[in-house]
Formats: structure tokens, sequence, C-alpha cells
């Protein structure tokens, strides 16, 4: 199936955004919803960017699409400045913008078919053009037998594999999608997800996802930004994120964060721990599955506190992460962390009262996860 | 009951058809203003504050006066448009006027409530406000906009019963006059179930249309928006052909000689005239009117031909205050005031500080209070005749209490007050014979004979000429005296 062209060359940036700020003004106070926000999404990759809500998310997907002004910046799309734009030149530079809602936003005058024909209708294409693309992708999206159906004798997973054909209509560069999961179920969102994986694969469109759901990014994103009271913490390569991140934020998102005061309020004081040292082990690849932490009991004095553990899989492989208090002598301590390193486990030391503090601090910022 | 049916089958036509144009061209008028109220609002799709304030404000003017104010006020551009200011066509003028800035603000909400998210999705597709409007506002709100254009129906229905002061008569007008004024509870009480029944079709034909057009339509084309706005714009064409062929028909009628008349006994008596004139080639059109003014300016304006409702001080009067130029051609009959009885039975009953009652426009106060000096109730000061006001009573030996009331009014009053005068035409709705029930009755010389006018370049109209003969011949003279029992004295 070729609806569209794949030229992905994946160095070229679709969407570009040069230090992005955006102030809202109410009364006498104003609120700085982004500040200096720099990110550059390659053709051809899923980009996702995360964030609490609050976080900003939505007011940059406002500014890429020109729902909002940006107060300063540049907003490049297919390299046109659309922060520059207006009348009618901005209107042909959107038709290279697909938009993707979380509430779908389908006009309920409208069966699926005409939904799907309404942005080829406004870009004024012929009437047996429309029919001929609106068909193509009734087909492709497998929505054939509901083509005359309204929105409203859809369920949501329907209602947004619509959105999605008619966001990809007029064959926009980047599909911007806020939330598309968030009003449906766990099921439904991943057959989304999947079929947002095959637009970017099989249609080699530009997917920008913007979310809160950890599971959207993990499943399919290629890189990830993380947003946080308006400037990007932390971007890169999806797995480099999820596995280490970097910022509070990052680590509050992604779920794995272990909750410090938590375990703290069980291992007491850190006079009681003298001898311990605390670890975040992550397994990967072939460590993964091997019984780790038995080898170190086995071969050492020390004994094993397993305080916190997550399984998981990321892009189709599977990765342990875990919190660990091993408690023993110097020697012992120090073979423990070689036994961990032939055994290709990664291991970071970590201090379980400084990270409380830290997350105190940081959660201060922090405004809570959408349900 | 057939009866009933004859009186109620034409203002039942009246009210569909005032009702049913005005509702088309108020629902034209009331979108182009709600989509631009919407269209303009600060974060609307070409906003134009400056703009949305302006119309905001006059649709707030428009919605503010009140509508029999309204019909008055805009007199001039009501004969422009329908040829003349009143009748049928004419009421549909002030109909529609009123009720765009009403149908306006309804239709503002209706389009408010369109999804947000769903214009946001159009705007960033690259759509301009009037492919928004086009394409998302007026297809997704058209259900609601259906809806409110029900409840713009249902006012104008009642509005419209307010059409029978310029002569359009309609249920309402029916109701007020015939089944109110001329005490016939039966036709009050066939009217208002007949305007039930019509509000209620009308309602259930609105829901029932809106929720068709909400759920699944029938139309499986890939551009279903077309075939909607074929339909409504083939509705709109007929519509527009009706009101065109109703003002058309109304302006190239053969033309009839139109006379403004007070229901009874001057309706009555130009009904008795009828045929005998159509015998005679006179196409008699009989204006009905429930108040003293409307006739006068009609007739002033062009509209009637000539009116018959009032007597020689009266027209004076009003020819003074309103620089017109009304002419008296024949007078017609006396219908004296009258003393009624209320809570006494006799003029030597009534007791000191008793409540009177009298009528309140100028001339019949003056002639009323002039018929109490005449009764020997009291006196009043030397020179003052018809202008009199309570200001001139010089003496009033039973301390008689003047209440000043609506004309029409005073017969419903009768209980609460000891006396009445009362003019007879209202005495004969609620069955007094003035002979036979007056305390006290005007003299028949008096100066108030109610009289035929014309304005002067109608004086010489032939048709005037043969109604005139008709009004005094022996015939109708017969007809008033057996008729009303020698309460209504032919003036010849």
């Amino acid at each position: 199936m070729t609806l569209q062209q794949i030229a992905v060359d994946t160095e070229e940036p679709v969407v570009t955004l040069h230090s992005v700020s955006k102030l809202y003004q109410s009364g006498g106070s104003t609120r700085q919803a982004l500040k200096q926000v720099n990110l550059t999404v390659r053709r051809g990759t899923i980009q996702g960017i995360i964030g609490f809500s609050g976080a900003g998310k939505s007011t940059l997907l406002r500014c890429i699409s020109r729902l909002e002004t940006p107060n300063e910046g540049q907003v490049l799309v297919d390299g046109a400045d659309l922060a520059q734009m207006t009348g009618e030149q901005l209107r042909s530079a959107r038709r290279r913008i697909g938009v993707v809602f979380q509430q779908f936003h389908l006009l309920q005058s409208r069966t699926v078919a005409g939904n799907i024909a309404l942005p080829l209708e406004i870009a004024g294409v012929s009437d047996s053009a429309i029919h001929e693309r609106v068909k193509e992708l009734l087909c492709w999206f497998g929505l054939e037998e509901h083509a005359a159906h309204y929105p409203s004798q859809l369920s949501g997973g329907q209602q947004q594999r619509v959105a999605i054909a008619r966001a990809l209509a007029a064959k926009p560069a980047v599909l911007l999608s806020d939330e598309p999961t968030s009003a449906l179920d766990s099921e439904t969102t991943s057959v989304v997800l999947e079929l947002l994986r095959r637009v970017r694969d099989e249609l080699g469109v530009t997917i920008l996802l913007i979310t809160h759901e950890i599971q959207a990014v993990r499943s399919i994103c290629d890189r990830v930004a993380v947003l946080e009271a308006g400037r990007i913490v932390e971007e890169g390569p999806v797995d480099q994120v999820f596995l280490r991140p970097q910022s509070s934020a990052a680590r509050r998102l992604i779920g794995n964060a272990v909750d410090f005061s938590h375990v703290i309020s069980y291992i007491g004081t850190p006079t009681e721990h003298a001898n311990s040292i605390f670890c975040r082990l992550l397994f990967r690849g072939p460590g993964a599955t091997s019984p780790v932490l038995s080898e170190i009991t086995r071969r050492t004095h020390a004994r094993v506190n397993i305080l916190n553990a997550e399984i998981g899989k990321l892009d189709q492989s599977a990765y342990g992460l875990m919190l660990v208090e091993i408690c023993g002598d110097r020697d012992a301590r120090d073979s423990s962390l070689r036994i961990l390193a032939e055994c290709n486990v990664e291991a970071d030391l970590v201090d379980p009262w400084k990270e409380l503090a830290e997350d105190n601090g940081a959660g201060s910022e922090k405004q809570g996860i959408e349900a | 009951m057939s009866d009933l049916l004859k009186l109620l089958w034409l203002p039942t036509l009246q009210t569909l058809l005032m009702v049913s144009v005005s509702t088309a061209f108020s629902a034209v008028g009331g979108a182009v203003f709600g989509i631009l109220l919407v269209v303009t609002q600060p974060n609307g799709v070409k906003a134009a504050p400056v703009l949305h304030k302006a119309l905001s404000a006059a649709v707030n003017i428009g919605r503010s006066l009140p509508f029999i104010i309204l019909m008055v006020a805009i007199t001039p551009l009501t004969r422009m448009i329908a040829g003349s200011a009143i009748g049928v066509t004419a009421a549909m003028v002030p109909l529609t006027i009123g009720a765009i800035p009403f149908v306006a603000r309804l239709f503002e909400n209706a389009l408010q409530e369109v999804d947000r998210g769903a214009i946001e999705a159009a705007q960033i597709m690259g759509a301009t406000p009037w492919q928004i409007v086009r394409k998302v506002y007026l297809p997704e709100a058209l259900p609601a906009m259906i809806r409110a254009l029900t409840v713009a129906t249902v006012t104008l229905i009642g509005y419209s019963a307010m059409a029978g002061a310029v002569g359009g008569g309609g249920l309402g007008d029916l109701a007020i006059r015939c089944g109110y004024q001329g005490f016939r509870l039966d036709v009050m009480i066939a009217t208002v179930a007949l305007m039930i029944a019509l509000i209620q079709i009308l309602q259930w034909g609105g829901d029932h249309l809106a929720l068709r057009i909400q759920r699944g339509r029938p139309i499986v084309a890939l551009r279903p928006g077309k075939a909607l706005v074929r339909w409504s714009a083939a509705f709109a064409v007929l519509l527009l052909v009706v009101g065109v062929y109703c003002v058309h028909s109304e302006l190239h009628r053969p033309k009839p000689l139109r006379v403004g008349v007070n229901p009874i006994p001057h309706g009555e008596i130009l009904q008795f005239l009828q045929p005998e004139l159509k015998r005679q080639g006179v196409d008699l059109q009989i204006v009905y009117f429930t108040d003293y003014v409307q006739p006068n300016l009609a007739l002033a304006a062009g509209d009637l031909d000539a009116n018959y409702f009032q007597h020689c001080p009266f027209l004076e009067i009003f020819n003074r205050n309103h620089g017109t130029h009304i002419v008296a051609v024949a007078n017609v009959h006396i219908e004296p005031l009258g003393l009624y009885p209320g809570r006494v039975r006799s003029l030597a009953a009534l007791a000191d500080g008793a409540q009177i009652g009298v009528p309140n426009d100028p001339v019949n106060l003056g002639r009323a209070l002039m018929v109490l000096q005449s009764a020997g109730l009291l006196k009043l000061r030397a020179g003052v005749s018809i202008n009199a006001t309570q200001q001139d009573i010089a003496e009033n030996p039973k301390h008689l209490h003047i209440r000043e009331l609506e004309a029409a009014q005073l017969p419903r009053s009768l209980p609460d007050l000891d006396a009445a005068i009362i003019n007879t035409n209202y005495a004969l709705t609620i069955g007094l014979a003035p002979l036979h029930d007056a305390l006290y009755l005007e003299h028949s010389d008096s100066p108030y004979a109610n009289l035929l006018a014309t304005t002067p370049d109608k004086v010489h109209d032939p048709r005037l000429a043969k109604l005139i003969v008709a009004l005094h011949s022996e015939a109708t003279r017969q007809f008033i005296l057996n008729k009303y029992k020698g309460a209504v004295l032919p003036a010849m």
C-alpha cells in the first residue's frame, strides 16, 4: 500500500522550534506557559512530548498549529515559519499539518466519509478527487463499512480512527496528536497506538505525540522530550530517557521512580544502614534473565534486600529495574558490584535520603498526574 | 357551532400567514446577525471586537422595545415595504423586525454550543472564516437552531395577537375583540384552545425535526451537507414566494372601499349595509379597530378611505393635536352616554362619597362630566364644556369620587363602583339596555353624533356617496331602531 511516498530521511527536520516562548496575560498577572523551547522533529519519526498536566504540552501544540501565536521564537513546519504568517499564506501552510485530539472533535453532522472529506473540501480539491482519496483512506483504515455512519454511532476507538484518517486526508507533513489515547480504554489505546506506528512505517508520516501516558511513549515513540513547567528538561531516544532518566520530572513521569518516602519509612535512618549501599539496578538484554542476586548471595557474605522492583517490556525487549540494599563489609560490597558488572547489569549507587529531599524539592512544582 | 367556525376560519388563516412569513424572514435575518455575532466575538474565527459590540448593542436595543411600540414606531417603514400600514401584510413587517433580534440571540447561543475543538480542527485544516461558518457552524448547530426557531415561532404567535391594533386580524385579535370585549365566552375558549393546539403541533414538529437531523440521517451521500442545503433553500424560496404573493395580492386586489370602525354598533351597521352596497358595485371592506387613535391615523395616512367611530368634538381635538385634516361627511347615529348602576340601584340612592366611574380619554371625560351635570349631580365652572376635567368641578354636593378608567374597562368595573358613565357601545356588550337600565341617559340633542369621516381628497368619491345614501336609508333606520331598541338612535 503506498498512499504516500515514503521518503524517510530521518536527518531532515519537519518541525523545528527555536526558543519558543509563550506568555499568558490575564488581568495584571502573567504566566509563562513556554520558556525558550527548542525542539527538532525529524522526518519519519514519532517524537513524544511527555509531561504532567499544566507542563505546557497543549500550549506547545497550539503554538505549532498557530492556534496560539508564540511571543518569541520560530516555529518552522517544513521550513516555513508559521509564527510570522497571516491570512491565505497561513491557511495554506496549515494544510501541511494534521491534528488529532483527545476528544476526537469530529463533526456530528457529517458521516464518517463526510468527516474525512472535510479537509479536502476546504483545500478546494475537486469532487472526484475527494471521492477517490476518501475511498482510499476508508480502505486503509478499515472503515469502509462505517462510511455512511455518523460519529455518534461509533465507539471511541473507531471515532479516533476516523479522526486520524481525517487528519491525514490532505497529506500533511506532520501529524500532531494531542493525547490521542487518553479518552480510550487500555485495549483500544494499544490498537490506536499500533495504528499510529503503521502511519509512520507505511505512510512515512512524521508524528508528534503529546501525552501524559508513559505507556504510549514506551510503545511507539522514537524519541521523547520531557516538558516541565514550560521547559524541555530532557530530550533523547526513548530507551535512553526511559532507562536512565536524568531529570527528576522524567523519573516521576516514567513511574519507575521509587517512592523514597515509602522506602525510608521502613528502612529508617542512615545510621542504621552504615554498612549498606543502595543500588539502582537495570537489567537489559541477556543479563535480564540471569539470576544475578542469588549469584551475589552465593559468592559473597553480603545480604541483599530488594526494596523495589519492576519488570517490563520496552520496544519489544524485556527489562528489569530494581532498587536493592546490599549489606555487608567493604569486601562483600565491592565483590557484589563486581558480580553485577560481570553479568552486564548496570548499577547506580543512590542515597535514598538525598533522593527523598530532591523529590520533595521538585514535587512542589509538580501539579499532579492527569487521570 | 357553524357560526363559531365561520368566525374562527379567517383569523386562523391570518395568524398562520402572519406567523409563517415573519418566521421565515426573521430566520434569515436572525441567522445573519447570529452568525456575525459569533464570528466577530473576541475569540471568534473573524474577530472584530468593535463590530461585535455594536451588533450586540443593536440587538439589545431591538429586544428591549415593547412590540406594540415597535409596531407603531416603524409605520413609515411598514408602509414602504408592504404598501400599507394596516392589514395582514403590514403586520408581517413589525413581526419580522421585532423577531429578528430575538432570533439572532437564540441562534447566537445555538452557534456558541458548537464544539470549539471542531472549529479549531477546521482552522488547522486551513479553512476560511466563511468555510467554517458554512461547513462547521451551520450544519453542527442546525438541530439547536431549529429548536430555537420553534421557540421564536411560538413567541411570534404571541406577538401576532397584537396585530389587531393595525387591522391585521388573527386569532389573538379575535379573542380580544370578539371574545373579551364582545363577551363571547365561547369564542374566547375556542380561540385559546386553537392557539394551544397550534403551539403544541409546532413544538412537536420542531422537536421532531431537530431530533431527526441530530440522529442518523438517511442520506448515504459522500457530502450529506449538500442535500440539506438544497432542501432548506427550497423551503426558504417557498416561503418567500408565499410572502411575495401575499403582498402582491393585497396590492392588486380590486380596490375596496375601506372603512375603519369600532365593532359595535358601527361594524354591525356597516355589515348590514354590505349586501346592498355590493349590489351597487361597492366592495365595502370593514376594518375593525379597538381603539380611537389608529382609525384616524390610518385614514390620514391613506390606508383607509373613511372611518366611522367618532363624534365631532373628538374629531376636532384629534385634528388639532395631530395636524390632520379629516372631515366629517355625514352624521349617522347617536349613542347616548348613560349612567349605569353599579352597587346602587337608583340615582336617589347615591350616597355621600359614592364612587362614579367615567371614561378616562379627554373627550369622553368632558362629555361624561357634562352628563353628570345635567343629571344634577354636580356643577361645572361656567364656560367649560367638552374639555372639562375634574379640576373644572365647581360644586360637588354629594362629594362624589370620580374614578377615571379606560372606556372599554368600565362595564367590567361596575361591581366595584356605585355607578358609571358608560359609552353605549360598551354598555351593549354586557347586555345593558340603555333605555331600560340607565339611571340617567344623555339627551338625544347631544352634539355627539357618530359620523362618517374621510380626508378632503376623498370627499367626492362616488362610492362614499353611495355609502352615505345607504346609511341614511329607511332600511338602515329601521335596522338601527330594531337592533338597538332605541339605545342607538339614527341621527337623521
